[in-house]
């Protein structure tokens, strides 16, 4: 039985920390500058298929877990730059969110055009760092330390969030011009509003594409990823709330471990599972498990 | 008379000779020993081969090879001279194919469709070329036994190079029966769609007909082409059930994230034998050492490359363009196509002596033996022959991956005879193999 119940969780655990740094990808920019953009879909799969590039190229079949941290790391850097940029030179000028789920989601096709440009049209794949670190037998269960690693790396990106949110002064300027707090009066108190955007959808861009290059060496790099993570992030938002850490962590852990349990008790049911629960949320709790009413 | 009168009359009679004349004219043309004009232009021939999606991985450079087929084509003379211009679309899914078919005909007025690897592809667009297009459509896979039985029973237009799916299992329950032929239990799973169903179903019942004693301990269909997908759950179930063998029908994007996951998590160490159909493919980003796997005549490492078949002269060209031999059938089953459709256009003609319209070339079609890439292969009732079956072991030699202990499935063990249906050409199997 606990063999079982263990299973469930460790066969879980990829989905569970992509879903909590994808979902909040998203849900930072929707919380803190109360706008839609789906733009993270696409540093998403670029994030997947230039780990998949680098870490191959640079590493090969000589794998070292610093290396890949710091493949990683430069991903992470290279989607903050991204998802800057498309702020600063096309997603600042959308006035109205209609305008922005439009323009966002067309710009998705631009992602997927360059990568086909780039990469051709044949999925990629760099599983060194999953099938190189070994795997541990705990209680029954062979679980891959890739798992581990990949569930530290979320949850350490929460806690660094929470902490920048809760605990210092600039986290305090995010939380004003959040869908918390009143924008208008935070820049009358002296918060730059830009320049919280602008890191706030750098911040976005990072963990799009840490997702990205997190999970690719689990499921490789392909076309039509994005789409896949654009549904799994607005799902968890919808099930955890805007704006909630725990709520994204706990939503992750919900659907991660029911997609698990359908896969193995109603295969036919695992694809459909999230969309379920997103359902039954919608109708007992519109705002979310863990969200609030909000006054915007 | 008067002067109108006679007017009347000669414009009658200028009327009459010019009818008389047409007459004459097109009496001649019917003349049975003049041979019909063939157009000078070139004859275009529509492909819908996967360029993206989950099947992007079992025949990369699909268009490439398109490309080259027509090449080889034109090379030898054309289709009655005329040069062949192929129209590559990327199949991407069914719904997508349909429409692309719908371009190929209406659009770009092709004369022929050479496509569809998926079976779910080639089950949508049957039925619309039955009905609707009515032109020559040569199915490269989509070896899903409800093509023929379900979906177009009485086809006139389809037929398919591909396997069906009889074939394949055959081939799959004979060539592990011969590695293992102690075998008691059994886990399988293949991607749930129609194919994978049927594949499962087919295998299970030929296995069963000739070692009823064997347990399908677990068995199980994930997601088809889901983006990112996490098997693990599945892959943990399997190890849990402890079989002999693990038999897996994932392919594509979907089967080297299933090789992946079954690595790390230890499977292939764990399953004594795996028989991973397609681990073969995808540029070895599926290959195990020891694991069972798949290979086809359209394979250009098989055999026939070296037996002087046009395999022989068109997969260097595949390898110089490209710098992979191909690993999947469909590759070599372009130019197995256009073969066939050039030795009906031929034949039409030959007998009719007229440039043969789609149905003509349709008819003739069926019954057809040519020497395709891959050997001597007939089209019998819509079925192509023509792509043999081996199994084999996979082994990394310096870096590369071999199969080595081929098993090549004999022909008769393969093909379902047009005479009985697949239910009892299955009956008679345990007969055959004693």
């Amino acid at each position: 039985m606990l063999s079982t119940v263990l299973s469930y969780i460790f066969n879980s655990l990829p989905m569970v920390s992509y879903i909590i740094i994808l979902s909040f990808s998203m849900n930072f920019i929707l919380y803190i500058s109360s706008r839609v953009s789906l733009t993270f879909a696409g540093i998403y799969l670029v994030g997947a298929y230039v780990t998949v590039s680098w870490a191959g190229s640079l590493l090969g079949r000589s794998f070292s877990l610093p290396g890949f941290t710091a493949v990683l790391i430069a991903v992470g850097l290279l989607g903050a730059a991204i998802s800057i940029a498309v702020y600063g030179t096309f997603e600042r000028f959308l006035k109205t969110d209609v305008h922005r789920m439009i323009a966002t989601a067309s710009l998705l096709l631009v992602f997927s055009g360059a990568i086909k440009l780039k990469w051709g049209t044949t999925p990629i794949t760099y599983s060194a760092p999953f099938l190189k670190l070994g795997m541990v037998e705990i209680v029954g269960n062979v679980v891959p330390i890739y798992y581990f690693f990949m569930f530290g790396v979320a949850v350490f990106l929460m806690l660094a969030l929470g902490w920048f949110l809760y605990r210092t002064s600039w986290g305090l300027r995010f939380r004003a011009s959040s869908l918390d707090g009143d924008r208008t009066m935070a820049q009358a108190c002296g918060v730059n509003l830009n320049a919280v955007t602008l890191i706030t959808f750098g911040i976005s861009g990072m963990l799009a594409s840490l997702a990205g290059g997190l999970y690719a060496p689990i499921a490789g790099a392909s076309y039509g990823i994005e789409g896949n993570a654009l549904l799994l992030a607005a799902l968890t938002i919808i099930v955890g709330g805007v704006g909630s850490i725990g709520g994204a962590v706990l939503t992750a852990f919900i659907i991660g471990i029911a997609r698990v349990i359908t896969a193995v008790q109603a295969p036919m049911l695992e694809l459909a599972v999230p969309f379920l629960i997103a359902s039954v949320t919608l109708m007992v709790r519109p705002y979310g498990i863990w969200g609030k009413e909000l006054k915007h | 008379m008067s002067f109108r009168g006679l007017k009347s009359f000669i414009v009658c009679i200028a009327v009459a000779a010019l009818v008389m004349g047409s007459m004459g004219a097109i009496a001649g043309a019917a003349d049975p020993t003049e041979k019909g004009k063939i157009p000078t232009d070139p004859i275009k021939i529509g492909f819908v081969v996967p360029l993206s999606g989950v099947a992007a991985t079992l025949s990369p450079n699909a268009d490439v090879n398109a490309e080259l087929a027509a090449e080889y084509i034109n090379k030898e003379g054309g289709i009655l001279g005329r040069p062949v211009k192929a129209i590559i679309y990327d199949e991407k899914n069914a719904q997508t194919s349909v429409e692309l078919f719908g371009k190929l005909v209406e659009n770009d007025k092709v004369e022929a469709i050479l496509g569809c690897l998926s079976s779910s592809s080639g089950l949508a667009v049957a039925p619309k070329v039955e009905s609707e297009w009515k032109i020559p459509t040569l199915l490269l896979e989509s070896t899903t036994m409800a093509l023929f039985s379900k979906v177009i029973p009485n086809p006139k237009y389809v037929y398919r190079i591909g396997p069906d799916d009889v074939m394949q299992s055959i081939a799959h329950v004979t060539a592990l029966l011969k590695e293992k032929p102690d075998v008691k239990t059994i886990a399988i799973g293949a991607p749930d769609y129609e194919w994978g169903h049927d594949v499962v179903k087919r295998f299970q019942d030929i296995m069963l007909k000739l070692k009823p004693d064997v347990k399908f301990v677990y068995t199980f269909f994930h997601p088809f082409g889901e983006a990112g997908p996490n098997f693990a759950a599945y892959i943990t179930n399997v190890m849990q059930q402890k079989p002999d063998v693990y038999v897996g029908y994932s392919w594509g994007s979907d089967g080297v994230a299933w090789h992946n996951q079954a690595e790390a998590m230890g499977m292939y160490q764990k399953v004594p034998l795996v028989f991973d159909v397609f681990s073969g493919t995808a540029k070895g980003q599926m290959a195990s050492e020891g694991v069972l796997a798949e290979t086809r005549a359209g394979n250009g490492t098989f055999p026939p490359y070296a037996l002087g078949y046009p395999n022989s002269k068109f997969t260097p060209g595949i390898l110089e363009k490209t710098g992979v031999l191909p690993t999947y059938g469909m590759d070599i089953h372009m130019l197995t196509g256009l073969i066939y459709l050039k030795k009906a256009y031929e034949k039409a003609y030959d007998i009719t002596g007229q440039y043969p319209s789609a149905e003509v070339v349709a008819k003739t079609l069926d019954g057809l033996s040519i020497i395709g890439p891959d050997g001597i292969a007939c089209m019998i009732g819509h079925q192509s022959t023509s792509p043999g079956m081996a199994v084999g072991k996979l082994h990394n030699e310096k870096g590369k991956w071999v199969m080595r202990d081929m098993d090549l499935v004999p022909d008769y063990l393969r093909i379902v005879p047009p005479w009985m249906t697949v239910d009892q050409f299955i009956d008679t199997l345990d007969k055959l193999e004693k």
